[in-house]
C-alpha cells in the first residue's frame, strides 16, 4: 500500500510561482518604487485630490457654520457622521488583523498581502478619526478629550465609552503605524542601496535606521515584531469591542444587545477582508504580481469572508430573534417594524442580502476563481456593512421609545461632501503608498519563495 | 502506529466504579429530592454534550483550516463526539423532569404571567422536544459520516476521503454554530424565563472547544502513559497550550462583555439575572468561574514557553473541567433549583456521567485505529516542530 507522502503535495499549493531568483524578486517587487510612475497614477491622485477638495469645503462649512449645516435634529443626533466613522474603522480592522492573526496562526500566505493591508488600516482609521473630530464642533481643542492634569480643571468621565474609543483608538492607530513602519524597515534598507537618486537614497536611507540586514539585526528584529504583534492582538479586538460598547452600553432598542460586540469584531474583519480584496486584486492587475498575489492567496481571504459573513448572518437572526423572545414592545417595534418592514425596510434588506447572502457565493470555486465576480462581490459587501452601521444607528434613534419624537432624518450635502471627503484622503493615502514603498514586504516573500521551491523541488512538481 | 486501544482491566474498573456512584446517587437524588437531581441530570447532559460537540467542532475545524499539526490525534476529538448520541437519549429523558427545571413548563404559567405567555409559542413542551429531537438528528448524521470516512481511509488511500472529510466538516460546523448556540438557549436561558441575553448561545457555542481541547489534552496524555503516541513532541503541547492560551481570552472576553453590557445599562429586566450571581449566594461561584476559565488560565499561560510543559497542561486542563462545571452550575441551578446545594448528589452524579463519557469515549478508540492510516497530513503532524 502507498503511504500518505503520494499525495501530501495536493493540499498545499506554492506561494509564490515561478523559480524566482533574490535578486528578480527584488526587481518585480520593487517595480513600483524605481520604475516610471504610470499615467493611471496621476489620474487616480486627480480624482483623490477633487474628492479631497469636496472634503475641505464641507470641513469648513461645518466649522464656519457650525454643525447647523449636518443633517442631524433632536432625536438623530448621530448621523452619517457615526455611520462612516464605524464603517472606516471597521475597514481599517484587516490590515493589524492580517498581520497579527495570520502570525499568530502561521499562516504564510498573509506574508503577500499584509503591507497594503497595514497601509490600508493606517489610512482607514485616520479617515474615520476626523469624523468624531469634526463633529466635536470645535476641533481644535480636541485636545481636551485626552486625560492629563490641567490647570481648568477638566477632568474626563472615565465611565463613557466614547473616551474609551479615544484611547482605543488613538493606541490601535500608533500600533497600527508601528507595526506598518518597523515591518518596512528592511525594505527601504533594500531601496536605499539600489537607487541612485541622491534625494532618494538619504531619505530612504534615513527611515531604514541604519538596518545593515545582520542576523543579529534580524533576532532583534524579529522579537521586536512578536512583541508588537502580542500587543497589537488586544488592540485589534479592543477598538471595535469599544465601538460597539458604544452602542450596546445604552438603553436605546436595537442597540442594547450583548451580541454586539463580538458581532461588531466579526463585522469588521468581514468588510475589512472585502476592502482588502478590492485592493489586492487591482495592485496585483496594476503592478503584474500574479506570481506574489495568486489565485489562491485571493481564494483564502474568499473563504474568509464566506464565514465571516455565516456569522454576520447569525448574528442577524439571533437579534431577531431575541428581540421576539423578550417580549419588550420597543425592541419589537425596532426589529420587526422600523427595520424589517417600517422606514428602513429598504436599508435593511439590502443590509441582509449585501451581508449574509451574496458571500455565500463563495461557496462555488467558479466565483473564487473569478476575478470580476470577485471584485463585484467585494464592493458589495462594503456597500451592505454600510447599511449595517447605517440600519444600526439611524433606525433606533428615529424612531425610538416616543412616538412623538420621531423623525426622519436626512444627510445633507455637507454630510456626503465630507464622506467624499474621506474617500479623498484614502484614494491619495493609498496612491502615495503604492508610488514610495514596496507594496510587497520583500523581506518577507524572499523566504516563503524560497520554501515554495524546496518543496518543490522535493516534490518533483513542475511550477 | 497500526494499533488501537485496549481497555486495560484496572481502567474498566475504576470507569465501572465510577458509573456505580453515579448510579447511586442519581437514585439518592429521586428518593430524597427530584427537584433537585433533575437540574443535575440537565447540568451533566450539557456538560459532557459540551465537550462531545465542541471535539467534534475542533476534528471540523481541522479540516476545514487545513491544519496539518493535529492529525496524529484527530481519532480522539473523534471518538469523544461518540458520546453525541447518547447525549440525545440522555437529553430525552429531560422530558419527564421539565416542570422541576424550567418555569415556562409549570401547568398554568401562561395565564398568570404575560411574558411567559408571549413566549408561549416558543417555549412549550412539544415544540422544546421536537427542537431537541431535530438538534441531534442534525448532528449525529454528519459525525456518523464523518466517523465512517476516517474508518474507510484507514483501508484505502485515497484523497477523496479527505476531500469528503472536508466537506461534511463545512457541513458540520454550519449545523452546530447555528443549533448549538440555539440548543444553549433552548435548554439553559430558558430557565431564567424572563432574561434574555443575544450573546448566550453564542457564547456556550464558542467555549464549547475551549473545554474540548482541555480534556483532548488530558485524554492525549492518559494514552501517551499508556504507551500510545511515541511521537507527541513539544511542538504539539505548545501548539495545545496555545489552543487554551487564546480560548481563555476568549472565554474572558465573552463572560465579561455579557456581563459588562448589563451591568452598565442597568436595565432592571436584565440585571435581574445577575443579582443573585453577583450580589446573592452564588456570587463565590460567580468569581469562580472567571478565574478557573479566564483569570488563572490566562495569567499561567501568558508566557508562552511554559505551555510546553506537562504538568502545566494538566493542571490547567483539570482546572478548566471542574472550571466548566461551576460554570454550568451557575448558570442552571439559580434559576431551577434556586438554592445552592453541593454533595453526594452532585459529586455522584458528575462522577457516574464522567465515567460513562470516559467509557464511550474509549470504547469508541477501540474500536478504529489510534492514528489514522492515510491521512494526507499525517507526516506533516508527525514531524511538526516550531
Amino acid at each position: 500500500m502507498e503511504t500518505s507522502q503520494t499525495f501530501s503535495t495536493n493540499i498545499r499549493v506554492p506561494l509564490v510561482r515561478g523559480n524566482k531568483s533574490y535578486g528578480q524578486i527584488s526587481n518585480e517587487l520593487l517595480a513600483n518604487v524605481e520604475g516610471k510612475t504610470p499615467l493611471w497614477w496621476f489620474a487616480g491622485m486627480t480624482i483623490g485630490t477633487i474628492l479631497l477638495a469636496i472634503g475641505g469645503w464641507a470641513f469648513y462649512m461645518s466649522l464656519s457654520k457650525g454643525l447647523g449645516t449636518w443633517g442631524l435634529n433632536n432625536s438623530v443626533a448621530w448621523g452619517w457622521d457615526i455611520v462612516n466613522f464605524v464603517w472606516w474603522i471597521g475597514i481599517g480592522h484587516a490590515g493589524t488583523a492580517f498581520t497579527i492573526f495570520f502570525l499568530v496562526f502561521r499562516q504564510k500566505w498573509a506574508g503577500s498581502i499584509n503591507r497594503s493591508a497595514e497601509a490600508m488600516t493606517v489610512f482607514a482609521v485616520m479617515c474615520a478619526g476626523l469624523f468624531p473630530l469634526i463633529h466635536m464642533g470645535r476641533p481644535w481643542l480636541a485636545f481636551f478629550i485626552l486625560p492629563y492634569p490641567n490647570t481648568r480643571l477638566l477632568w474626563l468621565n472615565f465611565n463613557s465609552p466614547l473616551f474609551w474609543d479615544v484611547l482605543a483608538i488613538t493606541t490601535y492607530l500608533i500600533t497600527s503605524i508601528m507595526l506598518w513602519y518597523l515591518g518596512m524597515v528592511p525594505d527601504l534598507a533594500t531601496i536605499a542601496q539600489r537607487t541612485k537618486n541622491k534625494v532618494g537614497k538619504f531619505i530612504y536611507g534615513m527611515f531604514s535606521l541604519g538596518w545593515n540586514g545582520s542576523l543579529y539585526s534580524y533576532n532583534r528584529y524579529e522579537t521586536l515584531m512578536r512583541l508588537l504583534g502580542g500587543l497589537a492582538a488586544p488592540l485589534v479586538i479592543s477598538v471595535h469591542t469599544i465601538v460597539a460598547l458604544d452602542f450596546s452600553v445604552s438603553v436605546i432598542p436595537g442597540w442594547h444587545a450583548t451580541i454586539l460586540p463580538p458581532y461588531f469584531f466579526v463585522g469588521a474583519i468581514f468588510s475589512g477582508f472585502a476592502m482588502v480584496l478590492t485592493i489586492m486584486i487591482l495592485l496585483r492587475k496594476a503592478f503584474n504580481l500574479f506570481d506574489y498575489v495568486t489565485e489562491k492567496h485571493l481564494d483564502n481571504i474568499a473563504h474568509v469572508i464566506k464565514y465571516g459573513s455565516l456569522i454576520i448572518g447569525l448574528a442577524y437572526a439571533t437579534e431577531m430573534f431575541i428581540a421576539w423572545y423578550s417580549g419588550v414592545d420597543y425592541e419589537i417595534y425596532t426589529f420587526f417594524n422600523a427595520r424589517a418592514t417600517g422606514t428602513f425596510s429598504v436599508a435593511f434588506w439590502t443590509m441582509v442580502v449585501a451581508n449574509a447572502i451574496v458571500p455565500q457565493l463563495f461557496w462555488f470555486k467558479k466565483a473564487r476563481r473569478n476575478l470580476v465576480i470577485m471584485f463585484l462581490i467585494s464592493i458589495v459587501i462594503n456597500i451592505g456593512m454600510w447599511f449595517e452601521r447605517y440600519i444600526i444607528m439611524i433606525s433606533s434613534l428615529a424612531e425610538d421609545f416616543l412616538p412623538s419624537s420621531w423623525v426622519s432624518y436626512q444627510p445633507t450635502l455637507v454630510d456626503i461632501g465630507i464622506y467624499a471627503g474621506t474617500f479623498g484622503l484614502f484614494t491619495c493615502g493609498m496612491l502615495m503608498f503604492i508610488r514610495y514603498i514596496p507594496i510587497i514586504a520583500v523581506n518577507e516573500v524572499k523566504p516563503i519563495a524560497r520554501q515554495s521551491q524546496k518543496n518543490a523541488k522535493e516534490d518533483n512538481h513542475e511550477y | 502506529m497500526n494499533t488501537s486501544y485496549t481497555l486495560s482491566k484496572t481502567t474498566g474498573l475504576v470507569l465501572t466504579l465510577l458509573i456505580i456512584i453515579g448510579i447511586v446517587a442519581v437514585i439518592t437524588g429521586f428518593v430524597t429530592d427530584p427537584a433537585r437531581t433533575w437540574p443535575n441530570i440537565l447540568l451533566n447532559n450539557v456538560y459532557f454534550l459540551t465537550i462531545s460537540m465542541g471535539a467534534m467542532m475542533f476534528y471540523s475545524l481541522q479540516y476545514i483550516t487545513g491544519s496539518s499539526w493535529s492529525a496524529m490525534f484527530q481519532r480522539i476529538p473523534l471518538a469523544l463526539g461518540s458520546f453525541i448520541p447518547i447525549a440525545a437519549i440522555l437529553m430525552l429523558v429531560i422530558y419527564f423532569g421539565l416542570q422541576d427545571i424550567y418555569e415556562w413548563a409549570q401547568p398554568g404559567i401562561t395565564e398568570t404571567d404575560k411574558l411567559i405567555a408571549h413566549k408561549a409559542p416558543f417555549l412549550n413542551t412539544p415544540f422544546f422536544m421536537i427542537r431537541m429531537v431535530i438538534y441531534f438528528a442534525l448532528w449525529i448524521i454528519p459525525f456518523l459520516m464523518l466517523r465512517s470516512l476516517a474508518i474507510k481511509e484507514d483501508l484505502e488511500a485515497n484523497i477523496a476521503f479527505y476531500q469528503r472529510s472536508s466537506f461534511v466538516s463545512k457541513v458540520f460546523i454550519f449545523i452546530a454554530v447555528l443549533f448549538f448556540s440555539m440548543a444553549a438557549i433552548d435548554w439553559i436561558m430558558t430557565i431564567d424565563a424572563h432574561w434574555y441575553s443575544t450573546l448566550f448561545g453564542f457564547r456556550a457555542m464558542v467555549t464549547s472547544v475551549y473545554y474540548a481541547v482541555a480534556t483532548i489534552i488530558l485524554l492525549l496524555f492518559f494514552l501517551k502513559s499508556k504507551g500510545y503516541f511515541p511521537q507527541l513532541n513539544e511542538a504539539h503541547r505548545h501548539d495545545l497550550a496555545r489552543y487554551l492560551f487564546r480560548f481563555s481570552i476568549v472565554f474572558g472576553y465573552l463572560w465579561f462583555m455579557q456581563f459588562l453590557i448589563l451591568w452598565y445599562a442597568n436595565i432592571p429586566e436584565l440585571t435581574v439575572y445577575y443579582q443573585p450571581r453577583f450580589l446573592g449566594e452564588w456570587k463565590y461561584l460567580f468569581y469562580a468561574e472567571l478565574f478557573m476559565n479566564f483569570a488563572i488560565p490566562f495569567v499561567v499561560m501568558m508566557a508562552d514557553d511554559i505551555g510546553k510543559k506537562k504538568p502545566v497542561l494538566i493542571g490547567i486542563s483539570s482546572l478548566l473541567i471542574v472550571g466548566l462545571w461551576i460554570s454550568l452550575l451557575v448558570q442552571i441551578m439559580p434559576g431551577s433549583y434556586g438554592v445552592l446545594q453541593f454533595g453526594f448528589i452532585e459529586v455522584g452524579m458528575w462522577l457516574g456521567y464522567a465515567g460513562m463519557f470516559m467509557l464511550i469515549t474509549l470504547f469508541a478508540l477501540s474500536k478504529m485505529n489510534m492514528v489514522p492510516q492515510n491521512h494526507p497530513q499525517l507526516e506533516d503532524s508527525v514531524h511538526h516542530h516550531l
